[in-house]
């Protein structure tokens, strides 16, 4: 009996034991997120102008972010159409790709019966893309000449 | 610019600036505070503008959020004023066409002087009138005084009145600002330094108690003896 209990009493004390160090523990990370916590609370900042930014500065953030979106859109056709030009150009009766097609049936630039274009000239094009922004003018004009499709 | 700030014993007793400019003397109890680069006195001259303002306050919120400050109003304690003041002075004052902020590369004058009056940082300087004749408007023309009060104002003010009836006024450009918590609504910045200052419509600061004007007597001397500073309660 005696025995039992004395069993029972090392289990209970080791069972503690674990317990306290599993506090301890506990109690060490906390103290440790707080650390961090307070020194990402404690933050330089580089620059503070003592100014009330007017709507004007609101302004010409919002359209230089516009801007530079544009660029970066622009920038991007660039670097496709550059990349198209590499590839050979295919002499001959080219058909234009389904989107690049369809624009310009949208347009009034009619398709032939086997749904390509005959070779046309840039000023004539001009007139028929006028709706269309500058970099869509751009992208269908070298889709055009890299068809062989326009002198 | 050459600046001259006196270094020699004989000069620091007679002006009371350490070699850093800094004056701290006690005196009834009350310790007086201020620095200052001093500058050669040169009668007449035609690019010197003498100029005083209220650049900020200490220990109070911005009445609006500063720019840069992500749309927190801030707060500069006293502490930290103090300690950045030394990088005040020699910083350029600067403008921007439509007198609502801050233009870098429209450096229109100098600070040379600085000390806290109460809650108000002041600072004093010269603008380069003959370079920036705008200057020269009534707008910015602070309170008239005649020779007698003006010297008797500046003995017990430092020169420096801090009331302008102009509606001019100043903002303070920091660079390398510690914040205490980023996450309280208004930051407390306990560490900064000065990178320079812009003179603006009042309205247009963060701090609308702010304040510029010109002084009257351009052709004065140019040198800020220490005997001008404000007492400061301890």
């Amino acid at each position: 009996m005696k025995e039992k209990t004395m069993l029972e009493l090392t289990e209970t004390m080791e069972r503690l034991e674990a317990v306290a160090e599993a506090l301890e523990q506990a109690a060490e990370r906390i103290a440790e997120q707080q650390v961090a916590l307070a020194a990402e609370a404690q933050q330089s900042v580089g620059r503070i102008v003592a100014t009330v930014e007017t709507a004007r500065e609101a302004e010409l953030e919002r359209r230089l972010a516009e801007a530079e979106g544009q660029i970066a859109s622009a920038e991007r056709k660039i670097a496709e159409l550059t990349a198209a030009a590499a590839s050979p150009v295919v002499q001959g009766r080219v058909t234009l790709p389904a989107g690049m097609a369809t624009m310009l049936a949208k347009q009034g630039v009619a398709l032939d019966a086997g749904g390509s274009f005959p070779s046309m000239e840039s000023s004539a094009i001009d007139g028929a893309l006028a709706s269309l922004s500058i970099e869509q003018r751009i992208a269908v004009k070298s889709e055009l000449l890299r068809a062989g499709l326009m002198s | 610019m050459k600046e001259a700030v006196r270094s020699d014993p004989a000069s620091r007793s007679r002006s009371g600036l350490d070699v850093g400019g800094r004056v701290r003397r006690r005196c009834n109890g009350r310790e007086l505070r201020a620095m200052a680069v001093e500058f050669p006195d040169v009668a007449g001259h035609p690019n010197r503008l003498p100029f005083e303002g209220c650049l900020t306050l200490v220990d109070v919120p911005s009445d609006k959020a500063p720019s840069g400050s992500r749309g927190h109003r801030v707060v500069l304690t006293r502490e930290a004023a103090e300690a950045a003041m030394p990088s005040l002075l020699g910083m350029a004052v600067d403008y921007k066409a439509g007198w609502d902020g801050h233009d870098a590369r429209q450096k229109c004058g100098i600070i040379t002087a600085a000390h806290l009056e109460g809650k108000k940082l002041l600072v004093r300087g010269y603008l380069f009138a003959r370079d920036f004749p705008e200057f020269r408007g009534p707008e910015f023309r602070g309170p008239e005084f005649d020779r007698s009060q003006l010297h008797r104002t500046e003995a017990l003010t430092g020169g420096l009145s801090a009331e302008a009836p102009t509606t001019m006024g100043m903002s303070y450009e920091l660079a390398d600002a510690h914040v205490a918590d980023m996450r309280a609504p208004v930051w407390t910045l306990t560490r900064a330094t000065f990178t320079g200052a812009a003179i603006l419509l009042r309205e247009k600061a963060a701090y609308r108690a702010t304040s510029f004007h010109v002084r009257r007597g351009g052709a004065r001397s140019a040198v800020h003896r220490a005997s001008r500073v404000a007492a400061m309660p301890v």
